[in-house]
């Protein structure tokens, strides 16, 4: 069940480099239908750059750009050709692919495909006060019925608890 | 209202309302749990249930959407057990549906049941009466107090935590303004449906349709 947010695999090439991308919302070990269960709200932009064959290309410089041109994030790629970067800002990050060598490819993440929670740049967190809309996808049934689920197992242990109590209380008859 | 804990833990004054209301919610848990009766165990759960899928049905309302909270009812039929109630939808909304958030729960929780345990002690006793109509009335008035407390205590909470949020408190009172009447009325035809076929949720008896008398002749 590997629902985790993941963009499109779009493989934007130019000069014979490839980039795919994919959103990791993270850290977390366990994935909720792709929402963090620890509702932190980090977005990692993660992916990796390959050469049109598919070898990867490793020390590549990748660097993420704000709509205005300003660098908000820079790292290098692995041995196997991957990269991730923290996305701070809830903006459109342009990706630039250097590899030094005169290879380029770029990419753009658009802030809709970003957790809703981050900040927007520049400005003061508006983020909503309130967070009645479930983000991600849309209440699944099978969500609404795990959650029942659940209810109806704390209920049973409840029953356990509160049944243990009640022989304790009463005595022998 | 789920108040989102990352607009919240921004500020120093957000984080001690969200310390305070953690605080709170967990002495309320523990009343409601020490209240808990063994043959109420289903009941708690049903509620749970409830409250935990009517918060998912947003009702589009001009501009935003809006959903039931039945805090009045879990109120009138749990007691203090609607803090548990509401702490386990709450904490299975945040893990399943990231709504609100864990480390608002506290707040959150003390937002949505304390106005319940207010309303079980203002109207159980209006709402045990035998008139159908005085029962809707009670009904009616509970869920609408539970969502006006419920809004004033989030507001309370939005202002407590300083000058940015104040406009978000502002604009949470005037929407629960508009939730009032409904969740009053809803909980209201619950409530008379409750005593005419489970009155032992409402601790009450069977409330038996007043035959009018009709003189022939």
């Amino acid at each position: 069940m590997d629902r985790c947010l993941r963009a499109a695999p779009g493989k934007c090439s130019l000069s014979g480099l490839v980039i795919v991308v994919g959103l990791v919302l993270g850290p977390a070990p366990i994935l909720a239908h792709g929402i963090d269960i620890d509702a932190r709200v980090r977005g990692t932009i993660a992916g990796e750059v390959l050469y049109h064959d598919g070898t990867p290309v490793h020390d590549a410089t990748v660097t993420a750009s704000d709509p205005a041109g300003e660098e908000i994030g820079r790292t290098t790629t692995d041995r196997q050709g991957k990269f991730s970067i923290e996305a701070r800002f809830r903006c459109d990050h342009h990706l630039l692919v250097d590899t030094g060598d005169g290879h380029g490819a770029e990419r753009t993440i658009a802030a809709s495909q970003l957790p809703p929670g981050l900040p927007p740049r520049g400005e003061v967190p508006v983020s909503p006060a309130t967070n009645d809309q479930p983000y991600g996808q849309r209440p699944r049934l099978r969500d609404v019925l795990s959650g029942i689920g659940y209810i109806v197992g704390v209920a049973g242990i409840a029953f356990y608890f509160l049944g243990v109590r009640r022989r304790r209380s009463r005595p022998a008859d | 209202m789920h108040l989102n804990e990352i607009f919240l833990a921004g500020t120093a004054n957000g984080q001690e309302v969200l310390i305070a209301g953690a605080a709170a919610a967990a002495a309320g848990t523990a009343i409601g749990l020490y209240k808990l009766d063994y043959e109420r165990i289903p009941q708690v759960g049903v509620l749970s249930s409830v409250f935990f899928v009517v918060s998912l049905i947003h009702v589009p309302l001009g501009p935003t959407s809006v959903h039931l909270m039945l805090g009045g009812l879990l109120g009138l039929v749990l007691g203090w057990a609607a803090f548990p109630a509401v702490l386990i939808a709450l904490l299975l909304q945040a893990v399943f549906f990231s709504m609100g958030g864990l480390t608002a729960l506290g707040i959150n929780t003390l937002i949505m049941a304390l106005p319940g345990v207010i309303c079980y002690y203002l109207f159980r006793r209006t709402v045990r009466l035998g008139n159908e109509n005085l029962v809707f009335l009670a009904g009616l008035a509970a869920g609408a107090t539970a969502i006006l407390l419920g809004a004033l205590i989030a507001a309370g909470s939005l202002f407590a935590a300083g000058k940015p949020f104040e406009i978000f408190g502002q604009l949470l009172l005037g929407g629960q303004l508009l939730v009032a009447p409904i969740e009053g009325l809803v909980t209201g035809s619950v409530v008379v449906l409750l005593r005419k076929v489970r009155p032992e949720l409402l601790e009450a008896p069977l409330l038996v349709p007043v035959r009018e008398e009709v003189s022939c002749g």
